[in-house]
């Protein structure tokens, strides 16, 4: 009888040990509930569409936001909403340890697992892929994604000018509000050969004065999911600027222009369509 | 016949305890009976729990608070368009919460792993301090100079989170410093977080209520309020500190909800008149209502899919306030 407590202990151990993996498995069928646009993006590269069974109440695809729930956003998550679609997984957008402590705790009363991906940076995005298939169980999927995102880069390099060309990403109809440096979309207009002028860090404002002593020879408006007025307006000011004398403005509306997930290659891509013809 | 009297004066006081309950229960059972997936009338008993703990009873606790502090606010600094927000309440707590966020706070030992909550009220209180410190004279506090110093904080404080965001600024289409600026019932919040409030704003409340009598007085001149016997300036101090401490209570789990504090006093005083004991019973209770009510209009906006995103409950109160609040401001003056 001593003897068998051992083998007890290991039979338990293994018995355990299959519930897990059956619930990871369950788990892992789940639907996934998206806070963020970014995240949806990844999602739906990822095939992962039909898993998707809510949005944010933000979401600029329009085609998600007609026919999935909306369940409100990083402060005002509409539990109610959330419990009725039973999602095994949340993806929120933020600092990792700044996600809110009640969303933690609301998450792990309903059985959700929260995925934060912070995205800041081009890289980030592989990534955020890589974590959102881990915790979805989805990894080969994950892995094709960042494969293929990394063809995309190694094309986007071989056919970049051979010296980068002085541009700049302006986002705003104003003219004034530009990207520096240490961003995704600085880092997108780099891989397509552009050179940004802007010597600060982060999405930052400029004046007029400013704006024309940089002196690009392209200027991205980059205005996601625009108008034609506001793209007029835009360009109006650039012009009052002194811009377009020297620089050609290419605008770019875009919904997901702005967006940090695999939307940001394609915005690459056209960044380095005209980038190449500027040269 | 005193015994009788007092009696008396205890079953009206009661009768206008349980009006107030009454109307806020009414309000609140409306507010269970609507969600934001589309359906409205009856329903289970877990579906009425699960939207009384998360939207319902939040949303009437942040109303009572506003509203309570708003009526101490009014009678202490003699002004019926002070709100709790004059005294840098809520710039205190939206740029502490800002400051939450970057990077750099996060990196401080200690004071980085405190919760957004935290350094809400943290902020709230702060702010309300120095502006109560500056306006001390002698250990008396002058109320044009509070309100002064409020300004300037605010001022002071708005600046700041300007400065902050055009250096840390946010990725162009997130919601950005929006989300900072108008207030709503946020849904994330921890629970214990919510229960610190709770217990600050109903202890402060509480505590208020003894000194309702003499906040009458307080409206009256020095002089006069002396000769009641009332210690005008202990007065002041307890309703100020406080109406504060609601306020804190309150903008850190919503952020800035703006007119239900400016509002719901004025509304009350139709029904009651100016005596602060009653005035302050059915104002906290309109309050309590009045925020509910709000949170259930965001939830149905949000149910409609052709609007197809959240209307912030800062954002309604102000559409439906300010408009009463000029009608009011209208009727007055005729």
């Amino acid at each position: 009888m001593r003897q068998s407590w051992p083998i007890s202990l290991l039979l338990f151990a293994a018995v355990l040990c299959a519930g897990c993996h059956d619930r990871r498995s369950a788990v892992a069928a789940g639907g996934i509930v998206s806070l963020t646009p970014a995240g949806t993006d990844l999602l739906m590269a990822m095939g992962l569409t039909s898993r998707i069974v809510g949005v944010s109440a933000y979401e600029p695809n329009d085609a998600m936001r007609r026919s999935l729930p909306k369940v409100g956003d990083y402060l005002r998550v509409d539990w109610e909403r959330v419990t009725a679609l039973r999602p095994a997984y949340m993806l929120v957008q933020g600092k990792r340890d700044r996600l809110p402590a009640g969303m933690r705790e609301k998450c792990g009363e309903l059985g959700i697992t929260p995925v934060v991906l912070q995205i800041d940076r081009l890289a980030d995005i592989d990534a955020a892929i890589k974590e959102i298939g881990e915790f979805t169980g989805t990894a080969d999927a994950a892995d094709a994604v960042i494969q293929d995102l990394a063809k995309r880069r190694a094309a986007l390099s071989a056919g970049a000018p051979a010296t980068p060309v002085s541009a700049m990403v302006v986002f705003s109809d104003s003219g004034t509000q530009v990207v520096g440096g240490n961003t995704f979309i600085d880092d997108a207009l780099a891989l397509a050969g552009g050179k940004n002028v802007v010597a600060g860090s982060g999405y930052v404002t400029l004046d007029r004065e400013k704006l024309a002593s940089l002196r690009p020879k392209v200027v991205f408006l980059v205005l996601a999911g625009a108008d034609a007025d506001s793209v007029k307006r835009g360009q109006a000011a650039l012009a009052e600027a002194g811009l377009t004398k020297e620089a050609e403005v290419v605008p770019i509306t875009d919904a997901d222009a702005l967006m940090p997930a695999t939307s940001a290659y394609r915005l690459a891509e056209k960044m380095a369509t005209h980038l190449k013809a500027a040269q | 016949m005193n015994q009788l009297a007092k009696r008396l004066d205890a079953a009206r006081w009661a009768r206008l305890i349980g009006i107030a309950l009454l109307l806020w229960a009414a309000a609140a059972t409306v507010c269970t009976l609507g969600g934001s997936t589309g359906t409205f009338g009856v329903v289970t008993y877990q579906t009425a729990i699960s939207r009384l703990t998360t939207n319902v009873l939040p949303a009437s606790l942040i109303g009572a608070s506003l509203a309570a502090a708003g009526v101490a606010y009014q009678a202490v600094l003699r002004n019926p368009l002070a709100d709790p927000y004059l005294l840098g309440a809520s710039s205190g707590a939206t740029l502490a919460s800002y400051l939450w966020r970057l990077p750099f706070v996060a990196a401080i030992p200690v004071v980085g792993g405190l919760s957004s909550h935290a350094f809400a009220m943290l902020g709230a209180l702060s702010a309300v301090g120095v502006v109560l410190v500056t306006a001390r004279r002698g250990g008396r506090i002058d109320p044009v100079t509070a309100i002064l110093a409020g300004v300037i904080v605010n001022a002071i404080c708005g600046a700041v989170f300007m400065l902050l965001n055009a250096i840390f600024r946010d990725a162009p289409g997130s919601g950005g410093i929006l989300t900072f600026l108008v207030g709503d019932v946020q849904t994330s919040i921890a629970r214990r977080e919510v229960w610190l409030s709770a217990a600050l704003a109903i202890g402060s409340i509480l505590s208020l209520a003894p000194f309702a009598s003499q906040l009458n007085a307080v409206r009256l001149s020095e002089d006069e309020a002396a000769s009641l016997g009332v210690r005008v300036h202990r007065v002041r101090w307890m309703a100020l500190g406080l109406a504060s401490l609601m306020t804190a209570a309150a903008v850190a789990i919503s952020g800035p909800i703006g007119f239900v504090g400016l509002v719901c006093p004025h509304i009350a005083r139709w029904f009651v008149g100016n005596d602060n004991r009653r005035l302050l019973i059915v104002a906290t209770a309109l309050g309590a209502a009045m925020l509910a009510l709000a949170e259930l209009l965001e939830r149905l906006l949000l149910a409609d899919d052709r609007l197809g995103t959240l209307v912030p409950v800062g954002v309604i109160t102000s559409l439906v306030g300010a408009p009463f609040f000029l009608v009011i401001l209208l009727r007055s003056r005729r």
